[in-house]
């Protein structure tokens, strides 16, 4: 497990590898003070787990997570931050409270160990973020990190995007364009100027007005394509 | 069983006791008159009807007065009175009535019975009153017990929370945390770490409200603060003191510069990547102490104003007219990219003398910043 250490607190960073001693299988790939160090040494050194302290001087650790299309395994760390534990408890993120004990150090790798003994499916084209990877989505108190494949659609609102996924649904500072460069286009499709559809969850496809198509998603959702992309769709399924 | 209300009670028992009055009064007749007759329980009826009604009364215009309110003597006074005055209405309303509806013999009248009738219906009375005064009594002094008890939680609450508007939790585990780890690499300066939190959690926990201390001992508090802070900020933090006025001349609320300093730090240095440095001043202007506290950043993004830490100030400020006059005042300014917190008050009728010497075996010398340029005060 390749780990990297986020903290803006030398002694902290310290103690954090003093504690990760005791734990064979953690290579510590490196460590940073602040997010533009941090995100630099993520897309270098592709860690495996993030140990990520939110309080930093400029970005915080969630600012710097929303800047990344993908993010690796996080746990928090955080010395007492009330509405961020509360964020966490409710989506069962993990995060430690400092100063860090080392049996709750253990069953927080442990988890992840879980999660990366997973067979990935990583994507293949770099610039793409792949069908497993996880992104992390924080709007207002509350935060999560969603799965690309939970997605369903996502949806413009302006300068904004809304997410919909499981039974949720969050709103991320980032246009429908933006989001639609970093996505697979065999799984992500442009349905028209409004919204991005997960093929994975289309249930079946007609014919609609003007040479257009309907794709019914599940619980009676429909999302009308225009004619332009209905081609493109019928292509790309070699309908 | 549901709760009632005082209100519900009230008609219950007025209800019941009138009732019980009613069929005593039909008993004692059944047993002592010769003979029974239909006009009895008339008579009996009518009797309780009027009293029922004036005690009602009686009831409506003690709580309009809030005679119970008045002191004790007046109360009793009063009651006397009024259930006089009752009693008489009682015989006005009762006699006619009687005379009216049941034909009552009347040979053996004698002007003295009516002296007896209203000395027995004055009792009857009285005992209402006594009976509803008492009850009220009790249910009020029960009430001012459970008001005692919920004011006092209230207090040890707003205590927890000045706590923790005085000292922020977040630096409290932060530092623990550090010390954790200098434990390791640096005993020495762990074992100081840990005897400058106890020093600043101590202060915090002791001094209450309404303090002013001498300066002494605030700097003394804020230069412990500062170490730790150091231990955490490195050399992100370069403090710059520039003390003009003696200590022991000043006194000062209690935690107040620690406040100040804190927020500083909060708002103007660990959120800048390369730190800042923080002045601290005192000087005297046209009569005036001032306490100054100046940091790198701007007010729009020092959410102090606002939100946020805002209520820590608020604490400031609002100690600093209660204990050194209306004159006092807490102002946060701020220019070329620096923000100011300054205290100023009159200078005049400062009690000066010497400080009792508290805390003072320990004197921080061993981790002095390098890079701080300390003007402290022997």
């Amino acid at each position: 497990m390749r780990v990297l250490i986020i903290d803006d607190i030398r002694l902290a960073r310290e103690e954090l590898r003093r504690l990760l001693q005791d734990f064979p299988d953690v290579e510590i790939e490196g460590e940073a003070a602040d997010a533009d160090e941090a995100r630099r040494l993520i897309i270098e050194k592709e860690p495996d787990l993030l140990l990520l302290d939110i309080q930093m001087p400029g970005e915080n650790g969630f600012e710097l997570l929303q800047s990344l299309d993908a993010a690796p395994e996080v746990i928090f760390t955080t010395a007492y931050d009330e509405y961020a534990v509360k964020a966490f408890e409710q989506n069962a993120l993990d995060y430690l409270m400092k100063p860090i004990q080392k049996v709750r150090l253990g069953v927080a790798l442990e988890k992840v160990r879980k999660l990366l003994d997973r067979p990935s499916l990583h994507s293949q084209n770099d610039r793409n973020i792949g069908a497993n990877d996880k992104f992390f989505v924080r709007d207002g108190d509350r935060c999560w990190f969603i799965k690309l494949s939970d997605v369903r659609y996502f949806e413009t609102m302006g300068n904004f995007s809304q997410i919909h996924f499981g039974n949720e649904k969050a709103v991320t500072p980032k246009t429908l364009n933006s989001i639609e460069e970093r996505l697979n286009p065999a799984t992500f499709f442009r349905a028209n100027r409004q919204v991005i559809i997960n093929l994975e969850f289309a249930e079946r496809i007609e014919p609609w007005f003007n040479g257009g198509l309907r794709v019914y998603f599940p619980d009676n959702v429909a999302f009308d394509i225009s004619r332009r992309q209905a081609a493109r769709l019928k292509n790309l399924l070699s309908l | 069983m549901a709760k009632l209300n005082q209100y519900t009670w009230y008609w219950i028992c007025q209800t019941a006791g009138w009732g019980l009055y009613f069929l005593f009064g039909m008993a004692m007749m059944t047993l002592y008159m010769p003979e029974f007759y239909f006009g009895i329980i008339l008579n009996q009826a009518v009797i309780t009807l009027v009293l029922f009604g004036l005690s009602h009364y009686h009831r409506y215009w003690i709580r309009k007065k809030q005679i119970l309110r008045q002191p004790v003597l007046h109360v009793i006074g009063k009651l006397l009175v009024t259930t006089f005055l009752l009693s008489v209405l009682a015989q006005i309303l009762i006699t006619p009535t009687l005379v009216l509806l049941v034909d009552q013999p009347a040979q053996n009248y004698h002007w003295t019975h009516s002296l007896g009738y209203l000395a027995n219906t004055y009792m009857v009375l009285l005992i209402w009153v006594v009976l509803y005064a008492s009850i009220k009594a009790v249910i009020r002094q029960r009430q001012t017990e459970i008001d005692r008890w919920r004011l006092q939680a209230e207090l040890k609450n707003a205590e927890l929370h000045r706590l923790r508007e005085q000292i922020n939790p977040h630096f409290i585990f932060n530092a623990l945390n550090n010390i954790r780890s200098l434990v390791t690499v640096n005993p020495e300066l762990a074992r100081d770490a840990i005897t400058m939190l106890s020093n600043l959690l101590r202060s915090a926990l002791r001094f209450q409200d309404r303090h002013l201390i001498p300066m002494n001992l605030e700097l003394e508090l804020v230069r412990d603060y500062l170490e730790l802070e150091k231990i955490q900020l490195e050399d992100r933090l370069r403090v710059l003191w520039q003390l003009d006025v003696p200590p022991e001349e000043i006194k000062i609320p209690a935690m107040s510069l620690q406040i100040l300093v804190e927020n500083a730090i909060k708002y103007g240095i660990s959120n800048r990547k390369n730190g800042g440095t923080l002045q601290i001043e005192t000087c005297r202007a046209n009569g005036d102490i001032i306490v100054r506290v100046t940091n790198p950043g701007s007010l729009t993004q020092n959410p102090a104003t606002g939100g946020g830490n805002g209520t820590g100030l608020d604490n400031v400020r609002q100690r600093l007219t209660s204990l050194l006059g209306k004159q006092a005042t807490l102002t946060l300014t701020s220019a070329n990219d620096h923000v100011t917190a300054e205290m100023r008050w009159p200078a005049v009728k400062q009690n000066i003398r010497q400080p009792p010497a508290i805390d003072t075996d320990y004197i921080p010398d061993t981790i002095s910043g390098s890079n701080s340029v300390e003007n402290a005060p022997a």
